[in-house]
């Protein structure tokens, strides 16, 4: 799996990917609870800033961002029409109320930062390290280990599939919308779901026999500087600011 | 000569066939033995190596670690320290991200700290002659540096002693030649199981096969040719002599 955010040489990329995991989840939560637009709008603007400071190439970012707003802007077709409210601006027989707009307006910008945290925070580290974060944090190690054997292996799973549906092409196949099709197309993800069940066994076998036992152990070491105290620090003041602006009386 | 490994009365079956592999077999390892297997396919010679190191267990029979019996995990975990398994398919043993992570994986599961882990990886990774790999990435290493990178991973355990499957299968000749140099180099017991009779004839000194469910050794010589044809078959020629 390409990384593509994972080199760099920022700020976010070179502190302690522990902090940025607390950070992340602590920004992440309070986002996810905000009700009004003017708080969303200032967390939405701070995690433009962390795009900046993250110095991450800007086309994949937009890409990135394309799917989840292609996502959102099929809400738009539905959350204006289907709130009840007062009425903003009308299409034919349906009405656009203004509470509607303001509910997409709203998971448009909580989406866009909340995904934007994950990029900067959590993209911005590779993944064996961001699982020995995680292992740090106290995450149980089965979770930890399920995500490195995912990382480790989705490839090779995902080049045997490939294999299958050559050969397969080589004798002739032909997608076509009839049962042989779909039933060869059953075949074929069983036998990778059966090989990769297969495989499984024979990699923790091969780790059983090097002696593992659970425990998950790295030859990385996290080295805690202030810069990663600041960093989470300031996201606890971003939460808390955040949150304050939310419940602040606003007329709008 | 003490005996590492023993194995006696073993009977064993596959659930689903009606003849059995093992009958009553018995068979005697000891330290610094190089033992060699040959034999058709489906004779049991990779069963005979699973049920060695503890991943199958027999219907009948006991195994025997340095004189004491192997029964519990805590048995068979102290035998796995010692006595190393090479898979036949690099690719199974291979999951750690970068080549240094994965060669340290079994130091650091034995209780050595980072720094020692990390010395014993590079040691062992110049026993294999694959100094400078350390920080390549596993999964897109050639067949053949996988191989040999399987090996380092067993050989960081520090074993007394290795069990190899098949390990020349889809080797190039150069790559074939470095596997024979570093395990003639190692001063440790070995069984291999393999096809290749010259390999085995370079490695081990002793060669044995499985017959009617039990192990034999094989000692005596059998003259015989081998029939193949090519072009330039009539014209004086040799085989093998290139290093």
């Amino acid at each position: 799996m390409e990384q593509t955010f994972a080199q760099g040489n920022s700020f976010l990329h070179k502190a302690d990917p522990r902090a940025k995991v607390v950070s992340a989840l602590l920004m992440v939560c309070t986002i996810a609870v905000l009700n009004r637009i003017p708080a969303a709008a200032t967390a939405f603007f701070i995690t433009c800033i962390f795009l900046y400071i993250a110095k991450l190439p800007l086309m994949q970012i937009v890409k990135r961002l394309f799917v989840v707003n292609a996502f959102v802007a099929f809400l738009w077709l539905f959350l204006p029409f289907s709130v009840p409210g007062r009425t903003l601006f009308s299409i034919w027989r349906w009405h656009a109320s203004v509470d509607g707009i303001n509910m997409a307006v709203l998971i448009t910008l909580r989406c866009n930062a909340i995904l934007i945290i994950m990029i900067t925070f959590i993209e911005t580290t590779p993944v064996p390290i961001l699982a020995l974060a995680l292992s740090d944090l106290k995450v149980p190690d089965k979770l930890v280990f399920i995500m490195l054997i995912s990382y480790r292996y989705i490839n090779v799973i995902f080049q045997e599939y490939n294999r299958l549906v050559e050969a397969a092409r080589i004798r002739g196949f032909v997608p076509k919308n009839n049962i042989h099709t779909y039933k060869t197309y059953a075949y074929m993800v069983a036998m990778v779901l059966i090989r990769s069940y297969e495989r499984g066994i024979r990699v923790h076998q091969a780790m059983i026999l090097r002696g593992f036992d659970g425990k998950f152990y790295s030859l990385h070491r996290f080295h805690l500087k202030k810069r990663d105290i600041l960093l989470a620090i300031s996201a606890v003041l971003f939460v808390a600011s955040i949150l304050y602006i939310d419940y602040l009386p606003v007329v709008i | 000569m003490s005996i590492l490994l023993k194995l006696k009365g073993i009977c064993f079956n596959y659930p689903n066939s009606s003849k059995s592999v093992f009958e009553n077999m018995s068979f005697e390892f000891n330290k610094k033995e190089r033992i060699g297997f040959i034999g058709p396919n489906g004779c049991g010679k990779t069963t005979f190596l699973k049920i060695c190191i503890g991943l199958i267990r027999p219907d009948k029979g006991e195994i025997f670690f340095k004189g004491r019996p192997v029964v519990s995990e805590k048995d068979l975990f102290l035998m796995r320290k010692k006595i190393g398994f090479v898979f036949q398919n690099p690719d199974d043993q291979l999951f750690s991200p970068t080549v240094l992570e994965d060669v340290a994986f079994g130091p650091l599961n034995l209780g050595m700290d980072v720094d020692q882990a990390k010395i014993i990886a590079r040691q062992s990774l110049d026993l294999v002659e694959m100094n400078g790999f350390e920080d390549r990435i596993t999964h897109k290493l050639s067949g053949g540096e996988k191989r040999l990178l399987s090996l380092a991973t067993v050989l960081a355990m520090q074993p007394e002693a290795m069990l190899l499957d098949e390990p020349t299968t889809g080797l190039d000749p150069h790559t074939r030649n470095h596997i024979i140099r570093v395990l003639n180099q190692l001063d440790l017991g070995l069984i291999i199981v393999s096809h290749d009779w010259d390999f085995i004839e370079q490695t081990t000194s002793e060669f044995y096969t499985i017959e009617h469910g039990c192990t034999c050794k094989i000692d005596k010589d059998v003259f015989h040719q081998h029939l193949h044809y090519h072009p330039g078959g009539n014209l004086h020629h040799e085989h093998g002599t290139a290093q």
